[in-house]
């Protein structure tokens, strides 16, 4: 008897001291989340700059996504395909808190966001692409670089090719970065140009790259120090200093080489009202070039003048200028590829809907974009103002004299935008023909809160497409141009007006939409390669303007389905790997390079690698 | 006896109860929870504050009412857990002897103590659910542990709240601690612990005072060993984190916080060894419940308080934050010699520490403190005033040999910030030029060489900081980087210079290489305000601001020939007084370890931006950064920011930039004889 009660009361400890063990232990499992990039071996990739100094981006592949990602499709034999977007480190990063943190009692943190207000790296994020693929949405490599820090990540080329480089420039830094994707996931640096080798110009902001690989490049900004500047060509122009006027092209070589510098600045004045320049120039210029595309069968080239991108709020109780925003379009001769010349440079009409008041919400207040048809009988071109709100139009751009009309007002789509909206202020970006010349898509931010007076309650945002058909197909007969408030709100009543074909709100807060976007121009074949199609089905957007500015977005990439009819939905498939939510959230604690925080998400392109591409 | 059903589960963990305390079991897995909790800390990473001394600078902004919410919360948990584990233990102590193995009942004023606290944690719970502060999941999961105690004490078997009492001990740990790393984690955690069976041990005491009979001495037992555990933490974490200054121990909240922590279980404990027999045991006791208390609640508060800085040092200058009712203070003192000291005075309103470096979506921090801003050093009051491209506010203040502090009064709030300036007399030259036009240029540069030492855990004595300040001399490298500079403008043609100096050692002696090296480059110096020329200053920033003021006004009416600066007047309120310089540099702005330095100097000290003199302090001060190069290269400073239209909408920029608005990047190779090998 005694030795069973002996036999049980051993039992008893036993349990007793595993059970208080077990609960012990279940403590520290409980806030751990685990680390999913536990086996990311970072590799660099190194470019020996012109100073002298190594420049690099180091790749972060997450082996076990990519793994899974290949073993599915290769039972399938599919390929996969990649959204590469260019993204700049945020700093604010107040995630990084750990889930610990969320217990009651527990401290919210200022300290740490100290901690994260420490740079980190801008990154190109190598996001899955591929429908079906058990890894879609999913981070499967970022490509950080350095050793800058801060470059305010901004645009690539409009979209990508077999065998082209991608060119992407920093807005701070006024660095242009080619990368090498022939092997993707992986990346590497195939160049760099720093500012000292881009003298005549500053603030990169878009390229063009051409057949034989090189790069059109705009700077928006004036010449690295004030006064004259002699351009490759001998040109000279003077201009107000780093990041004023007046801008140029730069035509890159595939290490990021200067080939030449050609001035966006005419020799003769431009009008001095309209193109305001702070400190003033002898010559005045609107020549801000910020978009730009090409059609080398015509050995033509459009580009888009924006603002001249310096803070010139030299006295904080005046608001700038309204006429720091440019209404101008460029057409070039690029004849010769190494020497654009500019043939044109067009004022865009006010439009109806302009306040004699309130000039800065006039429709041809700031061309950001523009964008070329692209069929071989077309010669036509489109432009969008950011603050003005209207799409414009020219059936030529080899004339010397280009005609632009206002064709939409993009107050007709965004009125259909979920909560309704209007043009004036939209914050519209991206603009792109379809390849087929049908389509002509449109990203839009919306207006904040207060744009138009303080009892403006502000629009939401998203992406529409337009039905350009009929205008395109019309020539230089076209009989589009809006000339009325009606026009303005309900659309052109001319025959060949564009229409709304579809839109797709993203983001329901004011301002809340994106201001970027791609066409994916590649498409799965039969053969289970890649081929470039002139109708893409889906097209991706980003909510990030930049953040200096007070257009911050939500940071989200999202992707967006386009059916046959034109009509837009969002891809609810492309999913956040962190939150399961729809769109990536770039707002995330972890990266494959470090848990570096928030990130902000300017561009991207659909790329697939060079063997998987036909 | 039979057992109902309702009681099977209790009966079960109450046998494992029996067996963990009858054997060892119970101490050693309290033992186990610690190092465990501890381990879970350590994995996930604490907040540390404490242990970093940049960060100890920085303004925690504590809202009041969270830290009282965090108070409550973490005192009524402990006070659960410990009549949790130690009612429930004795329950079982006392239990009948039957064959049911009925256990002694908690007396009724135990529970209905177990009931408050436990109620007072779950309305804690809900608070910070309610405030945004804790999730959902995490809270409901503690509001249930936490009233699963009182519920078990109710039972037939109140020694079934033990495991509840151990898992809600281990998240006490967790709550307390997360505000540790390293040995000050393990010390809060075995605080905590062995704080919550303390306090235990004292509401028993309250609750049945003679109820207890026999296990009245077993209570003390336990009170007195837990109150040794709990003393020794309580000290040792004094030791670990308490104020470098004894000033700071009864002048700062968290000098007496840290205080209580070690001093009251103390005082508990050995009431505990005095009261043994005595009359009036009770009142005792419930004094002592109160203690601990008291104990806990300044631990939970001791976390949200702002670190004291560290001692004043004579000859070291001195930053610390200061805090008023309405706004949080920055203050740098130096030379900290007797006789004429620069206080600079930075200031963000009290819970902005949110706006902090690096927060695109916060307006720009206040560069200069709002309201009436005096300092004093028990004589009359010095205003604190703007100066020229400096941020934040100054004033030169006369300190005494002897005077142990000095008042800061913010809009009639006074604060005190000891200082120790000795008797040993400053340098005069140091002190002139500390307390002289280019004093915010030097204290820049102090604070880059404080930020550094403190970042690589290094005491600021180690290395002397206030050496001397930049304007004293030219450095070889600033005399290079101006012929050099000269040389090239020459070569690239321009129609001469206007040339704008001071008269610091500095300045004339630039002044005089400029001119030298301009009549061999057959370059004129004309007075300032020829058009076409380039405007080159080599003076500090007090006379650089309206030098670049007169040039951009010009430029308004006539193209300037543009602007050239000295590589010292890299500062933000500097070249955001002209829309466009080019300035020859040895380090480049936009890399990582200067935007490092730059920010790490912005989040100590509100508003105050990176320059040249920090940098370069911070570096010699072993701070992160790549060695200088040997030749300069130009670097072009100008805004870049599209501006929106709203002045509501336009954010401005961080602080921490080098440029909060703008962009300082490279525009020429290096210049000079190394540059032109490249």
């Amino acid at each position: 008897m005694t030795g069973l009660l002996a036999r049980v009361k051993r039992r008893k400890t036993v349990i007793a001291g595993l059970a208080v063990v077990a609960v012990a232990g279940g403590l520290t499992v409980l806030p751990h989340g685990g680390n999913a990039y536990a086996d990311v071996v970072p590799t660099r990739s190194n470019f020996h700059a012109s100073d002298g100094k190594d420049y690099w981006v180091e790749n972060h592949l997450v082996s076990g996504l990519i793994s899974s990602q290949h073993t599915t499709l290769s039972k399938s034999g599919h390929r996969p395909e990649y959204l590469i977007v260019w993204a700049g480190d945020s700093n604010i990063a107040d995630t990084i808190v750990p889930d610990i943190k969320h217990l009651p009692g527990s401290l919210a943190d200022p300290i740490q966001k100290v901690k994260n207000a420490l740079p980190g790296p801008d990154f190109l994020a190598v996001i899955d692409a591929t429908e079906g693929s058990p890894t879609y949405g999913k981070v499967l490599n970022t490509g950080t670089v350095g050793p800058l820090v801060e470059n305010e990540p901004h645009h690539m080329q409009y979209v990508w090719h077999k065998g082209e480089k991608i060119y992407a420039g920093g807005l701070f830094s006024a660095a242009t970065y080619v990368f090498d994707v022939s092997k993707l996931p992986a990346l590497s640096l195939s160049g760099i140009s720093l500012p000292s080798q881009t003298l005549c110009g500053s603030v990169p902001d878009a390229y063009w790259v051409l057949k034989d690989g090189t790069a059109y490049g705009t700077y928006m900004g004036g010449p690295v120090a004030p006064g004259p500047c002699r351009y490759t060509h001998g040109e000279i122009r003077s201009g107000n200093g780093f990041a004023g006027t007046p801008g140029e092209v730069v035509r890159f070589g595939e290490k990021g080489q200067n080939l030449s510098e050609s001035p966006a600045a005419v020799a003769t004045p431009e009008d001095p009202k309209l193109c305001l320049n702070t400190p003033s120039l002898q010559v005045p210029s609107c020549a801000n070039p910020h978009g730009i595309q090409v059609r080398e069968d015509l050995n033509a080239m459009v580009t888009s003048d924006y603002a001249e991108p310096r803070n010139i709020i030299l006295d904080p109780l005046k608001n700038p200028s309204p006429y720091l925003r440019r209404p101008t379009i460029r057409t070039w001769d690029i004849s010769d590829r190494n020497h654009p010349k500019v043939k044109s440079v067009s004022y865009l009409p006010v439009g109806p809907r302009a306040d004699p008041k309130d000039p800065l919400h006039w429709e041809d207040r700031a061309v950001m974009e523009t964008t070329v048809t692209n069929r071989p009988g077309h010669k036509g071109a489109f432009a969008e103002t950011m603050q003005g709100g209207a799409i414009f139009y020219t059936s030529d751009i080899t004339d010397p004299h280009p005609v632009w009309k206002e064709v939409f007002d993009d107050w007709a789509a965004d009125k259909k935008f979920e909560g309704g909206g209007s043009g004036p202020g939209d914050n519209a970006g991206w603009v792109q023909t379809s390849p087929d010349d049908k389509t002509l898509y449109h990203a839009i931010v919306g207006r904040q809160k207060g744009t138009l007076g303080p009892n403006d309650p502000g629009t939401t945002g998203g992406v529409f497409a337009l039905d350009i058909s009929k205008l395109v197909d019309a020539g230089d007969d076209y009989d589009c141009d809006i000339k009325t408030r009606d026009d303005a709100i309900n659309g052109g009543s001319g025959s060949d007006c564009p229409d709304v074909r579809g839109q797709d709100t993203i983001g329901n807060t004011p301002a809340g939409g994106p201001h970027w976007g791609a066409l994916d121009n590649l498409v799965r074949g039969d053969d289970g390669y890649y081929h470039e199609t002139d109708e893409p089905q889906r097209l991706a957007t980003a909510n990030y303007f930049v953040a200096r500015t007070g257009l911050d977005g939500d940071h989200r990439v999202c992707m967006t389905d386009i059916d046959h009819d034109g009509s837009l939905s969002l891809d609810t498939d492309f999913k956040d790997e962190v939150t399961g939510q729809t769109c990536i959230n770039f707002n995330r604690k972890d990266w494959p390079h470090g848990a570096f925080g928030y990130a902000k998400p300017h561009s991207m392109l659909f790329v697939v690698a060079d063997e998987d591409l036909k | 006896m039979k057992i109902s059903s309702s009681n099977r589960l209790t009966a079960v963990v109450g046998t494992s109860v029996v067996a963990a305390a009858t054997t060892g079991v119970l101490p050693a897995g309290l033992l186990t929870l610690a190092a465990l909790t501890t381990v879970t800390l350590a994995r996930v990473g604490g907040l540390d504050r404490a242990a970093d001394p940049v960060l100890a600078l920085v303004d925690p902004s504590p809202v009041g009412t969270e830290a009282a919410v965090r108070a409550m919360l973490l005192v009524a948990t402990a006070g659960t857990v410990g009549v949790g584990l130690v009612a429930g233990a004795l329950s079982w102590f006392g239990r009948t002897g039957e064959a049911d193995g009925a256990q002694r009942p908690v007396a009724r004023g135990v529970l209905v103590l177990a009931w408050v606290v436990g109620l007072v944690a779950s309305a804690g719970c809900a608070l910070e659910t309610l405030t945004g502060g804790a999730s959902r999941p995490l809270a409901v999961a503690q509001v249930a542990v936490t009233l699963l105690v009182p519920l078990l004490l109710g039972t037939a078997r109140p020694g079934t709240a033990v495991p509840a009492g151990l898992l809600l001990a281990g998240v006490l740990g967790v709550e307390l601690g997360t505000a540790r790393t390293g040995l000050p984690l393990v010390v809060d955690v075995v605080f905590s612990i062995a704080g919550a069976v303390l306090f235990g041990a004292c509401v028993l005491g309250v609750g049945v005072g003679t109820e207890l009979g026999g296990e009245a001495g077993r209570v003390r037992q336990v009170a007195v060993l837990a109150g040794l555990v709990t003393t020794v933490a309580g000290v040792a974490q004094l030791a670990l984190t308490g104020p470098p200054a004894g000033y700071d121990m009864l002048h700062t909240g968290y000098g007496l916080a840290a205080l209580a922590q070690a001093a009251v279980p103390l005082l508990v404990t050995a009431t505990w060894l005095v009261t043994a027999g005595r009359e009036r045991a009770g009142e005792l006791s419930r004094l002592c419940a109160g203690g601990v208390a008291v104990a806990f609640a300044a631990a939970a508060v001791l976390a949200t308080l702002p670190h004291p800085a560290g001692a004043p040092v004579p000859g070291q200058p001195l930053a610390r934050p200061v805090e008023l009712p309405f706004q949080h203070l920055a203050v740098l003192v130096a030379p900290m010699r007797p006789g004429p000291n620069l206080v600079h005075v930075a200031a963000t309103p009290a819970g902005a520490a949110g706006q902090l470096a690096g927060h695109h979506h916060g307006a720009p921090q206040p560069s200069t403190p709002p309201g009436t801003i005096t300092v004093s050093a028990g004589g009359a009051a010095v205003p604190v005033t703007a100066r020229p491209g400096a941020p934040g506010a100054w004033a030169v203040l006369d300190i005494p040999a002897g005077v142990d502090r000095i008042t800061v009064t913010a809009d009639g709030a006074p604060a005190t910030v000891p200082v120790d300036v000795g008797d040993t007399p400053a340098d005069p030259a140091l002190q002139q030029a500390l307390t002289g036009p280019d004093g915010p240029e030097c204290a820049s540069g102090l604070l880059g060489g404080l930020v550094a030492v403190s970042s690589v855990g290094r005491p600021p004595a180690e290395t002397n900081l206030a050496a001397q300040c930049p304007s004293q001399a030219l450095t070889t490298a600033d005399a290079d980087a101006l012929r050099d500079t000269v040389t090239f403008l020459a070569g690239r043609g321009i129609t001469g210079l206007n040339l704008v100096s001071d008269g610091s050692p500095r300045g004339v002696a630039a002044a005089d290489l400029v001119r030298a090296q301009a009549a061999s480059s057959n370059l004129p110096i004309r007075p300032v305000g020829a058009p076409t020329d380039t405007l080159l200053v080599v003076s500090g920033w007090s006379a650089a601001v309206p030098a670049l003021t007169d040039a951009v006004a010009r430029s308004a009416d006539e193209p300037a020939g543009g602007i050239v600066l000295a590589p010292w007047l890299l500062a933000s309120g500097v070249i955001s007084a002209a829309p466009s310089e080019v300035l020859p540099l040895t380090f480049n702005p936009g890399e990582s370890p200067a935007r490092q330095y730059g920010a790490t100097v912005a989040a100590v000290f509100p508003g105050e931006g990176p320059s040249t003199a920090g940098y370069l302090a911070w570096l010699r001060a072993g701070g992160a950064g790549a060695p200088l190069e040997p030749r300069a290269t130009f670097y072009g400073a100008a805004p870049v920011d599209v501006p929106m239209g709203m002045d509501d909408m336009h954010m401005g920029g961080n602080p921490g930039e080098w440029y909060p608005t703008g962009t300082v990047v490279p525009i020429s190779p290096p210049v000079g004889p190394a540059g032109a090998k490249q």
